[in-house]
């Protein structure tokens, strides 16, 4: 088991060099010089000498890579062009604010999502399969971006029961933090829960026709117990792997929805990076969260055997 | 009284082309401590008619007739009366053990589980009778492998702890649906002598779902063989097995390869019965087997063959019978 | 239980003729025309389509044509959808930008599932390019699509061709993992072990045996991609990142619109719904195709 962990771990590092490879050639993908690129069309020759020896794109490209892994392995992200201050301090700044986001986003789609699959594998064509399909079909068609709107249009303008703006950090306590962050949250969660109902419908309807299942229901089990001790087990890794896959789509949600919604996340500091050309900054943002898909694929991996005995490694 | 009565017991499963008829009137009985074995092809009807009883077949099968049990028709129980039925007064061995046990529960849990939810056992108390059920069914160091899961344990084992399940609340019947077709020859008699043995000490009547007549010599007190959802011949194990008066149940004889005896090469050559069963859509006005009949007369095909008793505890269903005098 | 043409154990099962090939051709069709999913997609796209490429015979305006004294108008006669904050047709502009729209997720389809199959295709055809190629995709795919996009464009600048190149590069690991599954799969298959045993040369076996396995799921893969393809588009647009903000497209509208939305909703929502019915359409379409080929296509 230790010995597997270590192995899946060593695994995970040419992964993310292929993230840093991919992540630091891009600035090869600008058509001619990347620093005047950067620096724009109103930039002076200083602008532009500035950003080409901040970026050492005065350097050859496989020194620069060598060295630029160099010191993000020693947690150097690097200097924004914009703002001048580091990289990773600004994002320090506001990953609590996204993260935060993220984990609501992802709380609500479980429960969201496992509940309304659970249900709708009970009775396959049956009232909630059929409420199951539409809300899938919904969840999937609209952009998060749009959800956001409707939201935002229905609860915070119609009704007022819950503000636009104003985003509280946990910090703030779990009231105020609740009351501006479930509209962003429900922004981003409802296509995820969509796709967690979906996994877990299609996991559970197979597990429902499993030999087991009919023993226990000869052995005199309730439908209950079935549902949650008997099938829910048995169909959890797919649930759990799906669960791990929605992170990228979480991640892309936050950088539309935290604008609507005011929020000084990650995905804001995305936009300004984009319209500042602030390439380090894009930089670490997308190196980041690669890091953390990476890793939390790594944690689902492992929990396999935790899930079912019969995975050994 | 018998233990349990089946009535005129019809299944039907709704099909676009109109009701199928899995189980066609089919009548028995089984007495405390006895031994019934169902005989027949696949797709006889023969699984199906046990599930029925449990009532394991989902919302959407019909049934007819009645199954009394202990003084009550199972087919007319609430679902939630059905519940305390199964798993305490009837357990049932399943064909496989590999899939009927769930992967995921170790093989104490899952033996607890009807314990505490019949006898409202504690968890603790439930593992002591969950170990003493596994030590009853022959597995060694039952200590060690109470927390093991299904994977851990050979064939075999994994079936017999799919009876010490069906045991542990000590039921009044015991359905076993084909429970040594998966398993390894060897395996195949020490498992059957385990559920005669237990049956025997329970006082427990067993439903016993066959295709296997040396399952039958091996077990059975007493044989309904089917044939298409219907009863063609009834009879204690050795009248149908000695003298098999119904042409099906010939056929099925002959069909056996008879390993017993001879040294090991098989006595006599194995035939087969032409023909295939009817499809459970097809009505059929007179005897089912008709259409395969060697003896068959024209109005075989349009009436159903009475039932005749050809000896005591001999019943044929066949219109050529003689009945005994 | 339900099986219904058995024998006795012993005997050998006759299994029944395969149906006639005319038979099953009429069969499917019937299926198509029961098949209510794929029948709603087709048609909200075809009228989808239909108005972008009469787009400038219906429109009735041009969608570039400021008019300041037409600021903000209601809907009305003369412009169907009313006017926005700079006078402009919203109507016109909703019919141009679904040109935009339909245009860049349809090649950025037609690009990653031709590259995806090419890729998938080499992926499967040794170890050794399979060790190097899925490590590649791993890391493509560990990347999330919609930043790494933004990435691409940020670098790139905002062009509809940027935007089809980004979205490409995002799309195609998803189906290159996809094909190459298959073929692993397919590899095994006992007609295909049985073409190679007879003697059935690479492109025979490929064109033959393969391709014809690997259309079906690659047709319902294509509609996940346009689908997600325009979504990813109408965000870059939505964040300043995608099409040029002069080209009328849906994120560019509803972008634009940003400031305004408490006081004029519907500047938003016009694009909005314009945008989330194309891709309940194709979203519909995809599952449509599911059911009828009946594929397990995950998202």
């Amino acid at each position: 088991m230790i010995g597997y962990a270590l192995r899946r771990t060593l695994l995970a590092i040419p992964v993310m060099g292929v993230v840093a490879v991919i992540v630091f050639s891009l600035l090869y993908f600008a058509p001619g010089d990347p620093a005047l690129v950067i620096a724009g069309d109103t930039a002076s020759a200083e602008d532009i000498a500035r950003i080409r020896h901040s970026l050492h794109l005065d350097q050859d490209p496989a020194v620069r890579f060598a060295s630029w892994v160099w010191q993000l392995l020693h947690g150097d992200f690097g200097t924004s062009i914009y703002s001048g201050e580091p990289v990773l301090h600004l994002i320090g700044q506001r990953a609590g604010a996204t993260v935060g986001l993220m984990l609501l986003a992802t709380l609500f789609a479980v429960t969201i999502g496992i509940t309304l699959g659970i249900l709708a594998a009970r009775r396959k064509g049956g009232a909630w399969d059929r409420l199951l399909a539409g809300y899938g079909t919904l969840g999937f068609s609209l952009p998060p971006f749009v959800m956001a709107y409707i939201l935002a249009f229905v609860f915070a303008s119609t009704l007022h029961w819950l503000p636009v703006q104003g985003f509280q950090p946990i910090s703030a306590g779990p009231g105020p933090f609740l009351r501006t962050a479930i509209l962003p949250a429900l922004s981003l969660g409802i296509v995820f829960s969509a796709l967690i109902a979906n996994v877990t419908r299609a996991a559970m309807i197979e597990a429902m026709g499993q030999d087991y299942v009919r023993t226990a229901i000869a052995k005199g089990v309730g439908e209950r117990t079935i549902l949650f001790r008997h099938a829910l087990k048995n169909a959890a890794i797919p649930i759990v792997t799906v669960i791990g896959s929605g992170v990228p789509v979480l991640i892309g949600g936050t950088v539309v929805v935290e604008g609507i919604f005011v929020v000084p996340g990650i995905g804001g500091l995305m936009v300004d990076a984009i319209l500042h050309r602030d390439y380090p900054v894009i930089q670490a943002v997308v190196l980041l969260s690669s890091l953390v898909y990476v890793l939390t694929n790594l944690i689902i991996d492992l929990s396999y055997t935790l899930l079912d005995p019969r995975i050994r490694y | 009284m018998a233990l349990i009565e089946v009535d005129a017991l019809s299944t039907l499963f709704p099909s676009g082309e109109g009701d199928l008829r899995a189980v066609d009137g089919l009548s028995f009985a089984v007495q405390p401590g006895e031994t019934v074995a169902i005989v027949g092809e696949s797709g006889s009807g023969k699984s199906v008619t046990v599930m029925s009883i449990m009532r394991l077949l989902g919302a959407a099968t019909r049934h007819e007739g009645a199954v009394r049990f202990e003084g009550r028709d199972l087919l007319a129980l609430s679902e939630a009366e059905m519940r305390k039925v199964r798993g305490n007064r009837i357990g049932m061995i399943f064909q496989e053990p590999m899939t009927a046990l769930n992967p995921v529960q170790t093989i104490g849990s899952q033996i607890a589980e009807s314990l505490r939810l019949h006898r409202g056992l504690s968890r603790r108390d439930s593992r002591a009778r969950a170990l003493e059920m596994l030590s009853l069914v022959g597995i060694p160091a039952p200590e060690r492998r109470i927390d093991e899961y299904p994977h851990q344990l050979s064939g075999g084992m994994r079936q017999r702890v799919m009876i010490a399940m069906a045991l542990a609340c000590d039921p009044a019947l015991l359905i076993a649906d084909e429970p040594t077709t998966a398993l390894d020859v060897t395996v195949q008699a020490q498992i059957l002598d385990l559920i005669r043995e237990q049956a025997r000490k329970l006082g427990a009547g067993v439903i016993l779902i066959t295709h296997d007549l040396g399952v039958v010599a091996e077990l059975a007190d007493r044989v309904i063989v089917v044939y298409a959802g219907r009863k063609v011949e009834e009879g204690t194990a050795a009248e149908i097995l000695d003298r098999p008066r119904h042409p099906y149940t010939r056929g099925l004889l002959e069909a056996t390869p008879r390993l017993r005896g001879g040294g090991g090469h098989r006595a006599g050559r194995m035939t087969e019965i032409p023909g295939n069963v009817p499809g459970l859509a097809e009505i059929l006005a007179g005897c089912a087997f008709e259409p395969r009949c060697a003896h068959a007369q024209p109005c075989c095909r349009i009436e159903r063959p009475p039932e005749v008793p050809v000896a005591q505890d001999h019943l044929v269903v066949c219109r050529r019978a003689e009945p005994v005098s | 239980m339900n099986d219904m043409s058995t024998t006795l154990e012993p005997m050998v099962v006759i299994a029944a003729p395969p149906p006639q090939r005319a038979m099953r051709i009429r069969f499917a069709f019937r299926g198509l025309l029961r098949n209510r999913p794929l029948a709603a997609g087709a048609a909200i796209l075809t009228a989808i389509l239909l108005l972008a490429i009469f787009a400038p015979l219906i429109a009735g305006h041009d969608p570039r044509a400021v008019s300041v004294g037409d600021r903000l108008l209601p809907w009305g006669a003369d412009h169907l959808l009313g006017t926005d904050m700079l006078g402009r047709d919203i109507f016109a502009r909703i019919l141009y930008g679904a040109r935009v729209s339909l245009l860049i997720g349809g090649c950025c389809a037609l690009l990653s599932c031709l590259f995806g199959t090419v890729i998938g295709m080499i992926s499967a055809s040794s170890r050794l390019s399979d060790a190097i190629v899925m490590r590649v995709l791993d890391g493509v795919m560990s990347m999330p699509a919609v930043l790494l996009a933004i990435a691409l464009m940020a670098i790139a600048g905002g062009s509809a061709t940027n935007v089809i190149v980004a979205v490409t590069i995002v799309e195609t690991p998803r189906c290159a993992r996809l094909i190459r599954g298959l073929m692993l799969s397919l590899r095994e298959r006992p007609y295909v072990e049985a073409a190679i045993a007879a003697g059935s040369g690479q492109i025979r076996l490929l064109t033959r045996h393969l391709l014809p396995s690997l259309m079906a799921p690659l047709a319902v893969q294509a509609t996940f991609i346009w689908a997600a393809s325009m979504l990813i588009e109408a965000a870059l647009s939505f964040i300043g990142a995608g099409v040029p903000p002069s080209t009328p497209t849906w994120g560019n509208m509803i972008a634009e619109a940003r400031s305004l939305w408490q006081v004029k909703p519907a500047l938003i929502f016009v694009p909005a719904a314009a945008l989330s019915l194309t891709i309940l359409g194709v979203n519909l379409l995809g599952e449509g195709l599911r059911q009828a080929f009946d594929v397990k296509a995950g998202r």
